[in-house]
């Protein structure tokens, strides 16, 4: 006999089969199953549940990579005021507290109405940031 | 100028909508497939055909869209079964060389590793002495089961053994039949 060198004789018995089942009628698949006493409604149900799961893991893993990608989205743009040097995170902020006076004075008040320091600027920008404001446009010079 | 895709494939979506959408018969081909290349790697049926849709949802592995969903994921599964049966590190039982080339057989392509080479002369010889058990009353099966698994195609089996279409059919329903049994009562190959 030949050995095929490529396929494994074991697959190549199984090809055989599977290729079997795939020509078959439906009604010698259905008839067969009668022979077998297998009940028809616990396959279809079992079949479909587990295309149920497989399609929940996949949207399970889906939402991991989007919650996965938010994250990184989040932590970049948490380095914003890292990019800037102390003198354009002031006209940055002053910018915005400019075009935003409601937000930006609460979250003054919030430091009790001591000086800002460069720091403090820095990191009520970056919360800004966090909560979706368009620092960027402040920092190209052409705010909305 | 426009240029349609000649080979379209299924988006996840599509493709999830035909699977929920199979007929009784084609849930019992699946089942009866599974079982099948299940049986080759020794994983779950379930478990197989669970990950092999997974794939296909995951956009993994693409559906073209004039291949029908059963057996394009009966080929995903072989795919796996293969896949499972590489990862594997079994340890071989020892038999020598020499008996199986008095037994007739032709050792692989010399592509092979070693251990791959080993192993492929030690589950042939399992499996053909399984193969000669199970159709010992029947020697036009074991001739098609030596065919397959040279690599010829149905055609050329019929021809050589001189069945019609008809004789062909049945014979190789008769040979999966059997293999059935085994399965059942074995639950690998």
């Amino acid at each position: 006999m030949n050995n095929s060198n490529d396929t494994h004789a074991l697959d190549r018995i199984c090809e055989l089969l599977v290729e079997d089942i795939l020509l078959a009628t439906d009604d010698e698949i259905l008839l067969e199953a009668a022979e077998d006493h297998v009940k028809l409604d616990e396959i279809s149900a079992s079949i479909q549940t587990l295309i149920g799961k497989a399609r929940l893991n996949v949207a399970k893993k889906n939402l991991s990579k989007i919650k996965q990608h938010q994250g990184i989205v989040i932590s970049e743009r948490k380095r914003f005021s890292e990019n800037y040097d102390d003198a354009h995170i002031k006209q940055i902020f002053d910018e915005f507290t400019l075009h935003n006076k409601g937000d930006a004075q609460l979250s003054i008040a919030a430091r009790k109405g001591k000086d800002l320091t460069a720091q403090d600027m820095r990191s009520m920008l970056d919360d800004f940031q966090e909560l979706g404001y368009d620092l960027d446009s402040f920092a190209n010079g052409d705010p909305e | 100028m426009f240029q349609p895709d000649k080979n379209p494939t299924l988006s996840s979506e599509e493709f999830y909508e035909r699977l929920t959408a199979l007929s009784v018969a084609d849930n019992l081909r699946i089942r009866k497939i599974s079982e099948v290349w299940a049986a080759r790697c020794g994983l779950a049926p379930d478990d197989l055909f669970q990950e092999a849709v997974t794939r296909v949802l995951e956009g993994r592995r693409n559906c073209p869209s004039r291949v029908g969903v059963v057996p394009f994921l009966a080929q995903v599964m072989r795919s796996l079964s293969s896949d499972e049966n590489k990862a594997k590190d079994r340890a071989p039982n020892l038999l020598p060389l020499s008996a199986l080339l008095e037994a007739g057989y032709d050792p692989p392509a010399a592509s092979l590793t070693p251990e791959n080479q080993f192993n492929a002369q030690q589950s042939f010889k399992e499996l053909w002495d399984k193969v000669c058990a199970l159709f010992h009353d029947d020697e036009i099966s074991i001739l098609i089961l030596e065919y397959q698994i040279a690599g010829y195609e149905a055609e050329e089996i019929r021809k050589y053994l001189g069945l019609d279409q008809t004789a062909y059919d049945s014979k190789r329903r008769f040979i999966r039949r059997r293999f059935d049994r085994l399965f059942k009562k074995e639950g690998q190959v």
